[in-house]
Formats: C-alpha cells, structure tokens, sequence
C-alpha cells in the first residue's frame, strides 16, 4: 500500500547555472512519449470571464469532463509553473490560474508526467498548506480575495530555480528555464509546443522568444487560444504578428473541440489505442 | 556482398560464439545516428550533452548495466571465455549498456577486437536491441592513428570504439588531462538521473580505479553490483570479503607496492578501512557469479528484475 511519502512529488532545487541531471533525468522514462507541452497563461491578474475557459483547455488535454476513452489526450511531458494559487484568509480555497490546467493530467493521462518550474521570487516558507512561494498579490483586493502562491501538491516533480540562497529570482526566469529545457530535449530531436491561455507581461516575453526561436527551427511550435484575453489575445489578433510567424505560431477558438482539434494537429494529443479498435 | 554503411552482416550463431572465434565486426543492431557512433567531448563542469540523454532514450527497457573492471593477468582462454559469459547471460537485454567506449585493435587487420571488459556493450548491441554507450576520461592527449584511422585515447594501444552508440569523452580543458577515475562523476550524474530504471555494475578482474571509483562507489549508492568470481585481482577480492570476511586481497597490488613504507602502508589500510565501511550492511548488494557461468549470470539478472520488461 502507497503511503504519503510514495505519492510525495519530488523536490529539486537548482541554483545558479549548476546541472540538476536528477530533475533533466525524468525525461529519461522512456515509457512516455518524447514530446515536451510547456503550458503558461494568466494567474492572478486574470478575470473571472477568462477564468471560466481554463476548462476547455484542461478538458481538451484530458479527453474531455468524464475523459472519454474515445477522445485523444495528452501524452509526453508537461512543464508548467508548478505553483496554485490559495486564499490567504481560507487556503482551502483555490484561486483559478493555468497552473489548474495540469495536474488533472496526472490522473487522467497515463502517459504523460508533470514538471513544475518554479521560480523562488521571494523567501520560501514552509507552512501547513505547503510551500509557500510568493506572498505577493494585489494588496488592493479585499483581504478575502488576496492570495498567496504554494508549491502545486500534484505534479509528478518540481525543478526551484534560485540564483543563489539569499537572491531571488524573477517570474521570467521560470520561463527562461522552460526554454532552457526544451533546448536541450530539442536537440534530442524531440517535439514541443508551447500552450498560450490568458498571460500578462511574463507571456508575452515568453510567447516572442519562442516565435524568434521558431524562425530558425519548426521546433518551436506556439498554439494561442484565441478569446481567451488579456496578452494570448493581443497576439491571437496582431495579424502582422501571426503572419511573420505563420509557420510556428498559431490560433485556435476558446473550445473544447476547437483546442483539441489544434492540439491534435500540433501533435500534442494522441488517440488512446483502445479507441482505434472498435467492436463491431 | 557489399555492406553499406550501418549495415551488418548477421550476427554469429551461438556455435560460433562457442568456438571462440569472434566475429570481425560487431556492428550494433539497433541505429542511433545513421552516421556511426557519436562522439561527444564534454568538460568536467558541463552537463552531459542533450544527445547523450537522446540516445539513452533509445533503449526499449529501463534497465541499465555498467561494465567495469579490466582483464590483466588473463590468460588467453580467460579472455575468450568473456563473449560467451555476456552474450549468453544478457541474451535478450533491450536496455542500455554502459563502458568505457574504448578498445584495442589489430595493428596487421586493423579490426577492432573484442578482449577487453570495455568491449562487453558493442558486443551485447550487437547480440540485442540494446543501446551501448561509453564515457571514458581524458588521461593523454589523443592521436589519430594514420594508418587505421583510430582515435588514440591513451598511450596503451586503446582507441575510442567506434561500435558503441554513443560515447563521452570528459576532459578537464583542451590543454590538461584528467586521471583514470576522470570520467566517474559523469558516469555516475547519468546513473543518478535515471530514475526508475533498474541498474546493476558488473565488475571483471580490475584495480584500483575498479575498487574505488565503480565497484563501491555503485554500492554506497545502493547498487546492485554483479561480481565475476574467478576474474582475479579486486573482483576476486570482493568476493573474498563478502563470502568470507577476508580483506587480503582488497588493495593486495598497493599493498605489494608499500613494502615496508610505513606511510604507504597506512595509506592500504585506510583503503581497506573504507571499504569495509562501505560494505557494511550492503553484502545483500552483491551478487557472485561464477565468471563464464553464462546461465548464472542470465539467472542472476533475472532475479534483480533484468531482462524482462519492454516498453
């Protein structure tokens, strides 16, 4: 029988450029598909219309709300910000971000594992509801609405990049590092995409240094759901944007068929076997 | 018949095997780059390269095996029982086969032969579809050899083995050269990422760099380490202390070297102090195996979980 530790998720911690071969070895498992799905998007400062729409996003990564074993799901790697955000004054409460997207993967796609990247963006504390990565938030928010970022309980491992013991890093450092990452699995000859669901400042960087590496190299592969706001809607409709980079960067409607019929075509779903052999 | 590049001919039939004529190539069956083997050169500092992680991936099981050791003070019949002592025990293996990506060769022929322990993983990939990859550290500064076209890795006759999947070189920088353990750190980062993954070292004769960098290092890492009884020297010599308690064998060269050097014998004895350190509570770590038993040692892998997982 598992117990607590059994089902814990690992913990490493990266500092400075230092090699962390134990977190770069789980993409060594070989029974999950070579494909890397980096997934970011809007957290705190996303609204309640936008927030809505996260679940067509994790629906259609997970083969739908009841995971129709005829539907396709995700199978490979997923690096994402591996943190959830709490409310400060009732931590049992949730706050809806894209970091809410992934861990059902855990559950519900068998070949697929979870990677957090998680930045340390001010002095970690420990505490009963877990790790505590930012107490940061709009302070101008009623108490009840502030909230304070934790370590996510459900990801397969967590990758902390600090600069140092004492310095902190920057929420663009997490997707530095997720680049990082893919570069090295990129050379590997494996496939990537990079996920785009709502997004502030930190997205757009992220979203323009993979549509600059995409100029170079088909590897670099963008889907942004269109409709979904704030910066993934800046992008979706830059037209001169979409068209520079029409070979890497690309759109797809706020819906659960619509994100699957494009993850679909970027490769990042797979039909699980049992529903390619019907009964007749 | 021409062989184009990358195609081998078929495998030797276990008769053949047995008759100790080995065969001339040992040309891997599974294709990790179509061009050959690849050859990485990585600096001590540096993370081991993104295709060395690409070609592991390759295996079809996650199990991997670490050939460690030597064959000094082996007669000919010695050397030409280690072939079928592997093929036959890894018969079937899918996974991954590490060494030190070097060999020697036949300065008339030029064909790189298949007498050293750091030979083990082409002759296995050439047997099964498994990967065979090496690390090796910088001890001399390499030469290409104008006549056969080998890569001169030190200044013993050992060439970098082109039959292996992938091979690292680790090197200190472009000017200085590492030791003989060099390589271990590297070798053991890429042990340690593989996470999940069933692992054994498998140690044959050896010395010092056997003892201390792969048979204990492996152990005080929890694991497992198969040890070819009848290889002689440290292999020999671990046996002896796990059967018997008998640590006379253990640093038995360095200790023939000391003399009557006081400060050198205590240096032996330190030596032997830390292994017994080591070994302490880890006995049940250490498989013995009769070497040239190949159904002992197939036995053997199969009890640690070996050679029967596929993905």
């Amino acid at each position: 029988m598992s117990n607590f530790a059994d089902t814990s998720s690992s913990l490493f911690v990266r500092t400075g450029r230092e090699s962390c071969e134990k977190f770069l070895g789980k993409f060594l498992d070989i029974r999950i598909r070579p494909f890397v799905l980096r997934v970011t998007g809007g957290c705190g400062l996303m609204g309640p219309e936008h927030a809505v729409g996260l679940r067509n996003v994790q629906h259609a990564l997970t083969g739908g709300a009841r995971a129709a074993k005829s539907l396709p799901r995700f199978t490979g790697f997923c690096l994402f910000g591996g943190t959830r955000m709490v409310n400060r004054t009732n931590p049992r409460i949730v706050v809806p971000g894209i970091t809410e997207v992934v861990p059902p993967i855990n559950r519900l796609c068998s070949g697929s594992r979870t990677l957090g990247i998680i930045a340390k963006v001010g002095d970690l504390k420990h505490s009963r509801h877990g790790i505590i990565v930012s107490d940061d938030c709009d302070r101008s928010l009623p108490l009840d609405q502030q909230y304070v970022t934790i370590a996510h309980p459900t990801q397969h491992s967590i990758l902390l990049v600090q600069p140092s013991a004492d310095r902190t890093a920057s929420w663009d450092d997490e997707a530095k590092e997720c680049i990082d990452i893919c570069d090295h699995l990129r050379k590997g000859h494996w496939k990537g995409l990079l996920l785009v669901y709502n997004g502030g400042g930190v997205v757009e960087r992220e979203i323009k240094a993979w549509a600059e590496l995409g100029k170079s190299d088909p590897f670099w592969q963008v889907l942004i759901v269109k409709g979904s706001g704030r910066t993934a809607d800046k992008f979706a409709c830059d037209a001169d944007f979409m068209e520079q980079h029409k070979e890497t960067v690309h759109s797809c409607g706020n819906s659960v068929e619509e994100i699957r019929e494009a993850l679909l075509k970027y490769n990042a779903l797979v039909y699980p076997p049992e529903s390619l052999f019907r009964r007749k | 018949m021409l062989l184009r590049f990358g195609q081998h001919p078929e495998p030797a039939t276990k008769k053949e095997i047995m008759s100790q004529e080995t065969p001339s190539l040992y040309l891997p069956k599974v294709s990790v780059d179509d061009r050959g083997c690849i050859f990485s050169v990585v600096g001590s500092q540096e993370s081991m390269p993104a295709h060395f992680v690409a070609s592991i991936r390759r295996a079809r099981a996650m199990e991997l095996v670490i050939f460690g050791g030597g064959v000094k003070g082996f007669a000919a019949e010695d050397v030409a029982k280690m072939v079928p002592w592997v093929v036959g025990g890894f018969d079937g293996f899918v996974g991954v086969a590490m060494s030190g990506g070097t060999a020697y060769f036949d300065k008339a022929t030029g064909k790189l032969l298949a007498n050293a322990v750091t030979s083990i993983p082409p002759v296995l990939a050439h047997h099964n579809e498994c990967v065979a990859i090496g690390t090796f550290p910088r001890v001399e500064h390499w030469a290409m050899n104008r006549e056969h076209h080998f890569l001169h890795t030190d200044k013993y006759g050992a060439v970098l083995d082109d039959r292996y999947h992938h091979i690292a070189a680790v090197q200190q920088n472009a000017s200085d050269v590492l030791g003989w353990q060099g390589d271990m750190e590297k070798r053991f980062s890429v042990v340690d990422a593989l996470n999940d993954w069933r692992k054994v070292y498998v140690i044959v004769n050896g010395g010092a760099v056997t003892r201390d960098d792969e048979a204990y290092a492996a152990l005080s890492r929890g694991m497992n380490v198969i040890v070819a009884r009848g290889s002689k020297r440290e292999a020999d010599a671990l046996v002896a202390a796990v059967e018997s308690d008998d640590w006379t064998l253990t640093a038995a060269e360095e200790r023939a070297k000391a003399g009557t050097d006081a400060a050198k014998i205590a240096d032996v004895d330190a030596i032997v102090a830390r292994c017994q350190g080591i070994l302490a509570g880890r006995k049940d770590l250490v498989k013995i195996v009769d070497y040239g038993d190949a159904t002992a040692l197939n036995t053997t892998l199969k009890s640690l979980g070996f050679l029967q997982q596929t993905v």
